[in-house]
C-alpha cells in the first residue's frame, strides 16, 4: 500500500517536474450550453474565496497581492470565463463560512468530503499533494504516524489532520498553530517533535524562511491535500461551468502552474533524480550490482548464505532511495570484474578507480578510503613503514595491487602470496612470513574473528590505501550519475552508521611533526596550558560549529595538529558571533583567533602569524545582475559584506564608491541576495560556495573575481609575541602532505543538494570546483618545491622527504586527471544543456518573427530580431568553444571519408554567396585541378567557411578569390580578399583566441573572435597541416591552409 | 491535411516543432518516449514521423529500427532530428533507414522547407 502510494506520488512529481512555459488560453473545444451561456451573462461577477496564508497553495504576498497555485488556476479559469471570477482572500474559517452563508460564491483550496456536501458542490480536484511528517534533521527517521506516539505534534488550527489525530491517535499530543509557518517555527525551536502537513507548502516555507534544521520524513496516508473548488449549494450551474473550464485547462498548462510554485523536496525518495534519470531508471527492471564473495568486512557471503558487509549495507541504503532496484550478485573478484566489463552485470562494488579501468567503467566518487597497514607479531620490533621491511618476508593476497607495488618499488622485500587475507595473516601468525601488509579494516576484522592473538598493527604504508568506489558499465553513463547522486545523498552520519558496525573506529592520531623550541619557548608554553581561542562559528568549511557544538573545518584541523605538537589546549569560545568574537579579542578576553586577515586597522590590536591559507574572494550576484568583470562594474549596486570581515574594511577603504550593506553572517547575505534585497555579495569563494550549495540557492551565481584573496593568519594578542613565534614555527613544521590532506578533506566536501535542478548552478558548481582545484594545485606545487629543497639538505631526512614528495606528485597527477575529467564533464554539459534552452530562444523568437503567433509591429520586430540574432550569436560561440575544448582535450572525433574537394568548395561558396552579393563583392574560384581527398568533410568546410566569412566581413569593395592548388601529397587552399588588410605587428595575434583587431570595421563585423583560433586548431591538430596568412594594409589579405590530401587515421591506417 | 507524428522528449522542442508544423498546415501527433512513439506510429499511421534521437527509454535509432521492421508502417518517411550531430551521425542515421536529417537547434525560418525537401526527395 505504502509503496503504491509513494509510486503515485512519484508520478505526480514527475509530472510536476517537466519544464514548461505556457500561456493560458481557451481551446476551441470549450463550449458552454445555451443555458450556461445565459447563466454566465446573468452573473458578470462571481466571488471566489482563497486562503490568505497557505503558500504556495494560496496566500497574500507582502504587497497585498493574492498569489499561489489556486490563484493561478483562477487566472486560467478567468481566461475562459471572461474575467468573471473575483478573488477574495481570507483565513480559511472565514471564507469557508462565507460560502456556507452564500456571501461568497465559491472557494478554492477545499478538500471534497461527504460532510461538506450539505453546503458545497465540488469540482474534481485540481491539485493533489501528499501530507508528510516533518521533523528536525537530528531526529531519528519517523516513518508513520504511529512512530509519533507519546510525542508532541504541531499542525495548523482547524485543519482536518487535527481531527484524524484526535480520533485515531489519542496518545499524540496535538498543538495547533495559526499558520504553517508558525507550526514549522515551533518545530524548529524544539517546541514540538514533528509537524504534519502538505509537503509542497512546508517545503516552500522551509526554503523561503531558511529553516535549516527541519526536513521531510515519512509520508502519511491518512490525509492529503486534495484541492478542489467548492461552489455554493444553490448554484449547481456554476459547478458545471467551472468543471468544464477546468477540464479545458490542458495538462501542459497545469504543469506550468504547478512547476512555478512547487519546491522540489530534496531528500525525499526518488526526487533526487532528474526527470531523465527517473525515466531511465523506470525503464530498467533491476540493476545487477556485483560484489565480492569473500572480502570481509566489505563484501562477503555471510553465514546465512546471503551477501553481507559494508557494501551490501550500502546497497541497502541506496535501495531505500531507488525503490529496491539494485540486486547484489556475489562472486570472486576476477569473475565479477569481467562480467561487468562485458556488460553482463551492471555495476561493481569495492573497485578502486584507475585510469586503466576507465575504458570499461565509470566510477562514482569513493565511498570508503581505508589505509593500508603493516601487521606483524606483537613481540616483533616496530615496523613503521615499507622501508623497514627490507630483507623480510611479506605475506600478501594473490593478485592484489600490493603484490605489484612491493615487487616494483621494494625488490628487497621477499613476497609470498596467499589465496586470501585470512591465509596471509595465518602465515604471519605461525612465523611463515614476517609481516602482512594490506587493508586495515579487513585485517583487523579477520584477526578479531579468527582470534589471532599474537598479531598487532604496526605502521602504515606510505602508499594510498583501499579507495573503494562503485564502478558502472561504460555504456550506461546514466547509472553512474544516478548512483553518484544517491551516494551524495547518504549523509556522513548514515554512512558512519553503516561502517561502524563492521569496522573498528580509527583511534590513532596522525603522527605529529617534530618542531624545535627554545627552552624559553618551552617554559612559556608550560605556563600557558590553555589558550583562549576565538573562531568564526559560521564560516564553513573553514571553521564552523557542528551539530554537537564542536569546532570543525580547516582551522580546527590545524588547531588539532598544533595541540599535539605544542602540548597545549586551545579552548574555543563557541557562543559568540564573529563580531562578538573580535570584540572579545580586542578587550583581551581571548588570547588568539584562528583566522584573521592582517589589515592596517587590525594591527593596532593584534599580531599575526604567517599566512597559512589563501582563499580567493569572489563576487556573487542574484538573478537580476549579469556577469560583472571586476569591482568597477559594481558601482551603484548594493553590495553585501559580512560586518567586520576583512573584505568589509578593504572594500570600504579601496572602493568608497560602492554602497556596502553590512550583514552578520554569510548566510544572511545570501538570503538577501537571493531575495533581491541586495544586488551582490563579496566573500570567500570557498565559504560562500559551500553555503550556496548547502542551502540550495539556485538563483545565486559567481559573477566575477575581485582579485583579492582572503589571507588566513592566526591573530595573537599584542602582549604575547612569544606565541606568534611558536605558532609560526609549528605551522611551518606541518608537512605539506598534511596541509594538503586537511584542505582536501574540507574542500572536497560535496554539496548535498540543490543544483541537480538548475543547469546554471550546475555549471557554476563545476566551475567553482575547477577553479578551486586550480588554486589548490598552484599552492600545492609550491609546497612540493619547498619540500624538495629541504630534502636535499638533510641526509637522513632526504629519503623520507623524497618519498613524501613522490606521494604528493602522485596525488597531484591524480588531481590533474580529475581536473581533466571535470573539464570534459563541463564540456559535455555545455553541449547538451546550453543548446536546449537556445533551441527555444532561437526557435520561438523565429516563430514570432515569422508572424506565426500573430502580427507584430515594427518595433516588436526590431526587438525580436535582436533576440534572434543574439541567440544565434551565442549558439556560434558555444559551438566554437565546444569544438576548441574537444580538440584540446583530445576528444574530438575525426570522421574521415573520401570526398571531392570541389563539393566542399562549392558548398562553402554557395553558403557565403548571399553575403558577398549584399556587399556587391565578386566571389570566384581558381583551381588548377580538383583533387580527391580523404578528410573530415565537415571540419574542412568549417575552416574554409570561416576564411570566407572573414573575407566578406573585412572587405568593402572588390573581390574574393578561393584558390586551390595541389602540391604533391599536399593540398593548398586559400582565400584572398581586397579588404582592409592587417598591419604587420598584428599578424602574430591573428590566430589567438578572442583577438579582434582594432579597425573601423570591428564593431560592424561581429563574429565570435574564435574563428581563426579554431581553424588553426583544426588544421594543425586534426589535419596535421598548417595555416598561413599574407597581408598588406589597405591592399588585401590571403588566409590559407596546407593539409595532407589523405589524412591518416590516428591508428596509422588510412580509410 | 497531412499528419505528422513528433517523437521528442523535450517539451519546449515539442512545442516549437508542432507549432511550426501546425502553422504550415500539418496536423500533429505527439509522443514523448520512444515506446509510446512507436505505439502511436502503429495505431495512427501518420504521413511522416519526426524523430528525436536522444529519448528517455529506447533511443531514436531503436525506434527507427522497429518502424522499419514493421511491415504495416515501414514505408512511413522518418526524419531524424538531433542536437548538433558529430560528423558521421548523419551517415549512420541514413544507413539505419531514415529519410532525412535535421540538425538541432533547428532553424525556425527554414525547417519546414528542409522538411518538405526531404519529403519530396
Amino acid at each position: 500500500m505504502g509503496k503504491q502510494k509513494s509510486l503515485l506520488a512519484w508520478f505526480f512529481w514527475l509530472a510536476c517536474l517537466v519544464t514548461f512555459s505556457f500561456t493560458a488560453h481557451a481551446s476551441a473545444s470549450l463550449k458552454f450550453s445555451d443555458e450556461e451561456q445565459a447563466w454566465l451573462e446573468a452573473h458578470p461577477k462571481i466571488h471566489i474565496g482563497i486562503m490568505n496564508a497557505w503558500p504556495p497553495m494560496d496566500y497574500v504576498d507582502n504587497k497585498g497581492q493574492a498569489q499561489g497555485i489556486g490563484v493561478e488556476f483562477v487566472r486560467a479559469l478567468n481566461a475562459r470565463l471572461g474575467g468573471r471570477l473575483k478573488i477574495t482572500p481570507g483565513p480559511w474559517k472565514q471564507t469557508y463560512e462565507a460560502v456556507k452563508a452564500r456571501r461568497l460564491d465559491a472557494l478554492m483550496d477545499i478538500t471534497p468530503r461527504p460532510d461538506r456536501e450539505a453546503w458545497f458542490h465540488f469540482t474534481e480536484p485540481y491539485v493533489i499533494v501528499p501530507h508528510v511528517i516533518f521533523a528536525r534533521t537530528d531526529a531519528a527517521y519517523i516513518e508513520q504516524l504511529s512512530d509519533l506516539r507519546g510525542r508532541t505534534v504541531g499542525v495548523e488550527r482547524g485543519f482536518f489532520i487535527v481531527k484524524v489525530l484526535r480520533d485515531h491517535y489519542p496518545d499524540i499530543e496535538v498543538r495547533e498553530y495559526d499558520s504553517t509557518s508558525d507550526a514549522l517555527d515551533a518545530l524548529s525551536r524544539g517546541e514540538t517533535h514533528a509537524y504534519i502537513g502538505n509537503r509542497a507548502v512546508a517545503m516552500y516555507i522551509i526554503e523561503s524562511e531558511l529553516i535549516a534544521n527541519v526536513q521531510p520524513h515519512g509520508k502519511i496516508t491518512e490525509t492529503s491535500s486534495t484541492n478542489a473548488i467548492g461552489v455554493r449549494k444553490d448554484w449547481p450551474m456554476l459547478r458545471g461551468i467551472l468543471q468544464k473550464a477546468l477540464d479545458d485547462i490542458s495538462t501542459n498548462e497545469r504543469r506550468a502552474i504547478l512547476r512555478s510554485w512547487l519546491v522540489i523536496p530534496k531528500t525525499a525518495y526518488g526526487l533526487l533524480l532528474s526527470d531523465r534519470e527517473q525515466r531511465w531508471l523506470e525503464s530498467k527492471d533491476e540493476i545487477r550490482v556485483a560484489a565480492m564473495d569473500n572480502w570481509p568486512p566489505f563484501n562477503f557471503i555471510g553465514s546465512d548464505g546471503r551477501p553481507s558487509g559494508i557494501g551490501s549495507d550500502l546497497i541497502e541504503a541506496i535501495n531505500l532511495r531507488l525503490d529496491g532496484k539494485l540486486k547484489i550478485v556475489s562472486g570472486p573478484w576476477k569473475q565479477i570484474y569481467d562480467r561487468v566489463k562485458t556488460g553482463e552485470l551492471d555495476a561493481i562494488m569495492d573497485i578502486t578507480p584507475k585510469p586503466a579501468r576507465e575504458e570499461f567503467f565509470n566510477f562514482t566518487t569513493p565511498y570508503l578510503d581505508i589505509p593500508h597497514v603493516i601487521i606483524a607479531h606483537k613481540a616483533a620490533a616496530f615496523i613503521p613503514d615499507e622501508d623497514y621491511l627490507s630483507g623480510k618476508t611479506l605475506a600478501l593476497e594473490k593478485g592484489f595491487g600490493n603484490v605489484r607495488y612491493f615487487r616494483e618499488r621494494y625488490p628487497e622485500v621477499s613476497i609470498r602470496e596467499y589465496r586470501d587475507t585470512s591465509h596471509a595473516l595465518g602465515a604471519v601468525s605461525r612465523g611463515e612470513a614476517d609481516a602482512y601488509a594490506g587493508n586495515r579494516s579487513v585485517a583487523l576484522y579477520v584477526i578479531e574473528k579468527e582470534v589471532i592473538a599474537n598479531l598487532k598493527v604496526h605502521g602504515r604504508l606510505n602508499k594510498s590505501g583501499s579507495i573503494l568506489a562503485i564502478g558502472t558499465r561504460k555504456d550506461w553513463p546514466m547509472l553512474g550519475d544516478i548512483l553518484q547522486k544517491v551516494l551524495d545523498d547518504i549523509s556522513p552520519a548514515e554512512k558512519r552508521g553503516i561502517v561502524i558496525q563492521w569496522v573498528m573506529p580509527e583511534t590513532e592520531m596522525p603522527a605529529a611533526s617534530v618542531i624545535t623550541l627554545t627552552d624559553e619557548e618551552k617554559s612559556w608554553l608550560a605556563s600557558k596550558p590553555v589558550i583562549r581561542t576565538g573562531a568564526d562559528i559560521s564560516w564553513a568549511p573553514v571553521e564552523y560549529l557542528d551539530d554537537e557544538g564542536n569546532l570543525q573545518g580547516i582551522s580546527s584541523d590545524y588547531l588539532k595538529q598544533l595541540e599535539t605538537m605544542l602540548g597545549v589546549r586551545f579552548e574555543v569560545a563557541k557562543d559568540l558571533s564573529w563580531q562578538e568574537t573580535v570584540a572579545a579579542f580586542e578587550r583581551g578576553e581571548l588570547d588568539m583567533l584562528t583566522s584573521l586577515q592582517r589589515t592596517a586597522q587590525r594591527e593596532n590590536y593584534a599580531d599575526f602569524t604567517e599566512v597559512y591559507n589563501r582563499f580567493p574572494i569572489a563576487i556573487f550576484t542574484g538573478p537580476k545582475i549579469p556577469y560583472v568583470s571586476d569591482m568597477e562594474d559594481m558601482k551603484g549596486l548594493k553590495v553585501g559584506v559580512v560586518e567586520g570581515y576583512a573584505t568589509h574594511e578593504i572594500l570600504a577603504r579601496e572602493h568608497p564608491d560602492l554602497e556596502l550593506v553590512p550583514v552578520a553572517r554569510v548566510v544572511d547575505a545570501l538570503k538577501k541576495v537571493s531575495s533581491g534585497e541586495i544586488d551582490a555579495f563579496v566573500g570567500s569563494l570557498l565559504v560562500t560556495g559551500y553555503y550556496i550549495g548547502q542551502l540550495g540557492y539556485t538563483n545565486i551565481k559567481v559573477a566575477g573575481e575581485t582579485g583579492y584573496a582572503y589571507q588566513q593568519s592566526m591573530a595573537v594578542r599584542k602582549d604575547w609575541p612569544m606565541l606568534v613565534t611558536i605558532l609560526n614555527k609549528a605551522l611551518a613544521a606541518i608537512p605539506a602532505a598534511e596541509r594538503v590532506k586537511i584542505n582536501k578533506r574540507w574542500i572536497s566536501v560535496r554539496y548535498e543538494h540543490g543544483f541537480d535542478y538548475d543547469l546554471l548552478w550546475k555549471l557554476m558548481a563545476v566551475t567553482i570546483v575547477v577553479f578551486l582545484i586550480f588554486i589548490y594545485w598552484n599552492r600545492h606545487l609550491a609546497s612540493i618545491n619547498q619540500e624538495l629543497r629541504l630534502a636535499r639538505n638533510q641526509e637522513q631526512a632526504a629519503r623520507r622527504e623524497a618519498q613524501q614528495a613522490r606521494i604528493a606528485i602522485e596525488e597531484a597527477n591524480k588531481k590533474l586527471m580529475e581536473l581533466d575529467q571535470l573539464k570534459s564533464m563541463f564540456i559535455a554539459s555545455m553541449s547538451h544543456e546550453l543548446r536546449t534552452p537556445l533551441n527555444s530562444i532561437i526557435g520561438f523568437s523565429g516563430a514570432l518573427l515569422q508572424g506565426l503567433s500573430g502580427d507584430i509591429n515594427a518595433e516588436q520586430r526590431d526587438d525580436l530580431q535582436r533576440v534572434y540574432r543574439a541567440g544565434n550569436h551565442l549558439l556560434d560561440l558555444i559551438s566554437d568553444v565546444i569544438d576548441i575544448s574537444k580538440i584540446e582535450a583530445g576528444r574530438i572525433e575525426v570522421f574521415l571519408q573520401a570526398v571531392a574537394l570541389k563539393d566542399i568548395v562549392d558548398d562553402a561558396v554557395q553558403t557565403i554567396q548571399p553575403l558577398a552579393d549584399n556587399k556587391q563583392l565578386e566571389l570566384s574560384v581558381e583551381a588548377d585541378s580538383w583533387p580527391e581527398l580523404v578528410t573530415d568533410r565537415k571540419r574542412l568546410f568549417q575552416c574554409l567557411l570561416n576564411y570566407l566569412s572573414n573575407a566578406v566581413k573585412f572587405t568593402e569593395q572588390g573581390q574574393i578569390v578561393v584558390r586551390v592548388s595541389e602540391q604533391g601529397e599536399w593540398l593548398d587552399l586559400s582565400v584572398t580578399d581586397s579588404g582592409i588588410g592587417i598591419a604587420e605587428q598584428d599578424i602574430p595575434k591573428l590566430f589567438e583566441a578572442f583577438e579582434r583587431l582594432e579597425s573601423h570595421l570591428r564593431l560592424k563585423a561581429g563574429g565570435t573572435g574564435l574563428g581563426l583560433y579554431l581553424t588553426k586548431k583544426i588544421v594543425v591538430e586534426l589535419f596535421h597541416g598548417e595555416t598561413y596568412v599574407e597581408s598588406k594594409l589597405d591592399v588585401g589579405t590571403t588566409f590559407g591552409l596546407r593539409i595532407p590530401r589523405v589524412i591518416e587515421e590516428p591508428d596509422g591506417g588510412s580509410l | 491535411m497531412k499528419r505528422a507524428l513528433v517523437i521528442e522528449d523535450n517539451n519546449d522542442n515539442m512545442a516549437l516543432i508542432t507549432k511550426l508544423l501546425n502553422k504550415a498546415g500539418y496536423e500533429t501527433l505527439e509522443a514523448m518516449t520512444g515506446l509510446s512513439g512507436f505505439q502511436m506510429a502503429q495505431d495512427e499511421r501518420p504521413d511522416f514521423i519526426i524523430l528525436d534521437i536522444q529519448l528517455p527509454d529506447i533511443d531514436g535509432t531503436e525506434v527507427l529500427a522497429r518502424i522499419r521492421a514493421d511491415e504495416q508502417i515501414q514505408a512511413i518517411p522518418v526524419i531524424a532530428m538531433t542536437s548538433y550531430a558529430m560528423a558521421g551521425d548523419r551517415e549512420k542515421l541514413l544507413a539505419a533507414g531514415c529519410n532525412g536529417y535535421i540538425e538541432k537547434p533547428i532553424n525556425p525560418m527554414k525547417v519546414i522547407e528542409q522538411l518538405e525537401l526531404i519529403l519530396e526527395g
